[in-house]
């Protein structure tokens, strides 16, 4: 019996669809593959998968209708495919209960990094991981210890929240919203220039270039992404 | 729209189609000779012949994002979402997609210690950092890193990019930026890299900055300066062609 993850695609460009397939099946993933937003709901449905890969422009129903009635009945895991000139649809998705994006063209690496990254959010109900690790950076949540180069990084309450917050979503990309409204409470108004400030002066601290940085990236107009953890 | 932003968008819109007519000439020409003449292609040619593919898919990626600018600009659908933006955030996230474009590129920034925040379209702003790398990367010396340096006084944000091409390539920029852009464009490599200041310079305009460039002794250096204040007209939108 296979027990590697099943992936499904939903994606109406048949060339997109094939290209996904065989760098899953590349990478021992099994998969399946819908051109229509019908008959990826009833794929779904039927075939339970262990995550979805969603192209938001089908041509029979929205994307955002199928993440909708997909997460109204399971907690599979959704990554949206998109086109890079709308950051608000990202957004939306994204709000809506899509777990990540990923935005055309991509290349293999990318694609498998974010399906890895949404397989083990997705697993951590099961079991928790209080140790983020990315080259010389370290974030231990048992200890309260964060690390750069082996040398305690003295952060504020605030930027030690946000550090915390984007290591548990490591590897996933976080919208401006949802990062204020866990850190700061859904009572702050929408203005991110507060987000933003706090995540500059961390860069300060945790990168060797704050304009070049290896371990959180910006996704500008959507939010921001910690590198993958090593440490599994 | 006056007649002169109408030339020059027309001048833009005939070289993006000349040029990706020729890219696709060449992406179509490569599959053909890789499809038909498999068997007889050593190794070393077929990778070449790959090679030469991807990077022109890469160059013409750039440039359909460019030509969607264009199209909006001409339908003069294009309000500025301007919003307070951290620019070290811009720059970065430019490099990261042209490093994904391009895995081989070096470029250095470096930025002041006091975070900088401007008012800006991020998504422009990107696209046109892009745009200069792209241009340094394909046409001027790929060992040498391409450097952003920025300073700031007490109006406006300068970003200085330096080894933006090669000496064969300085005297056209600096006529590019003090002349009008709308003109019949040099043949070759040259288009390509006319095409993208085309599209920069419209950008800034439009954020009210200016760019300009200066010879070094190393290669040439773009400077744009970007204003500290709010550059939009009115509270909605400001229209690109203004």
């Amino acid at each position: 019996m296979n027990l590697n993850p099943q992936i499904l695609i939903i994606e109406d460009e048949k060339n997109i669809a094939m290209y996904i397939a065989s760098i899953l099946r590349g990478a021992s993933y099994r998969s399946e593959f819908a051109t229509s937003g019908i008959c990826g709901l009833n794929l779904a449905a039927s075939l339970c998968p262990d995550l979805i890969l969603l192209d938001l422009g089908l041509p029979d129903i929205y994307g955002f209708e199928i993440i909708e009635k997909i997460k109204s009945s399971s907690d599979i895991p959704i990554i949206v495919i998109s086109a890079r000139t709308k950051e608000s649809d990202k957004v939306k998705a994204l709000d809506m209960g899509a777990d990540d994006y990923i935005t055309k063209p991509f290349g293999s690496g990318e694609l498998l990094a974010r399906i890895r990254a949404c397989l083990r959010h997705h697993q951590k109900t099961t079991r928790s991981c209080t140790v983020y690790k990315h080259l010389n950076f370290t974030i231990d949540t048992d200890k309260r210890l964060v690390l750069l180069n082996e040398e305690p990084v003295h952060l504020t309450q605030i930027e030690y929240k946000l550090l915390c917050l984007l290591s548990e979503n490591a590897g996933k990309v976080m919208t401006y919203s949802s990062i204020i409204e866990k850190i700061w409470g859904p009572f702050m108004d929408d203005n991110n220039q507060i987000l933003r400030v706090n995540m500059a002066n961390i860069r300060r601290k945790i990168e060797e270039n704050p304009a070049q940085p290896v371990h959180v990236f910006t996704e500008i107009g959507v939010g921001y992404r910690m590198a993958e953890n090593d440490a599994g | 729209m006056n007649t002169k932003e109408k030339c020059e968008n027309n001048c833009l819109m005939r070289s993006f189609s000349h040029d990706i007519r020729s890219i696709l000439t060449g992406i179509i020409g490569s599959s053909t000779i890789y499809l038909e003449k498999k068997t007889m292609l050593t190794e070393e040619e077929k990778t070449s012949i790959i090679s030469s593919i991807l990077d022109d898919s890469s160059q013409m990626l750039n440039m359909f994002e460019n030509l969607l600018i264009v199209i909006k600009m001409m339908d003069g659908q294009l309000p500025l979402r301007i919003e307070m933006e951290s620019l070290e955030e811009v720059i970065s996230e430019a490099i990261y997609k042209i490093t994904l474009r391009y895995p081989d590129i070096v470029v250095k920034a470096s930025v002041p210690d006091k975070v900088l925040f401007l008012y800006m379209d991020a998504l422009l702003m990107e696209q046109l950092l892009i745009n200069l790398f792209e241009c340094s990367y394909l046409y001027s010396d790929r060992t040498k890193p391409i450097l952003i340096n920025i300073t700031n006084d007490e109006n406006y944000t300068e970003l200085r990019i330096s080894n933006v091409e090669t000496d064969e390539c300085r005297n056209m920029l600096a006529s590019e930026f003090k002349n009008n852009p709308c003109m019949e464009l040099p043949k070759g490599i040259l288009k390509c890299i006319r095409m993208n200041f085309c599209i920069c310079k419209k950008i800034i305009v439009a954020h009210k900055g200016t760019i300009s460039c200066i010879n070094t002794d190393i290669g040439t250096d773009i400077i744009i300066k970007l204003p500290f204040g709010e550059t939009r007209d009115e509270p909605e939108s400001t229209n690109f062609n203004h």
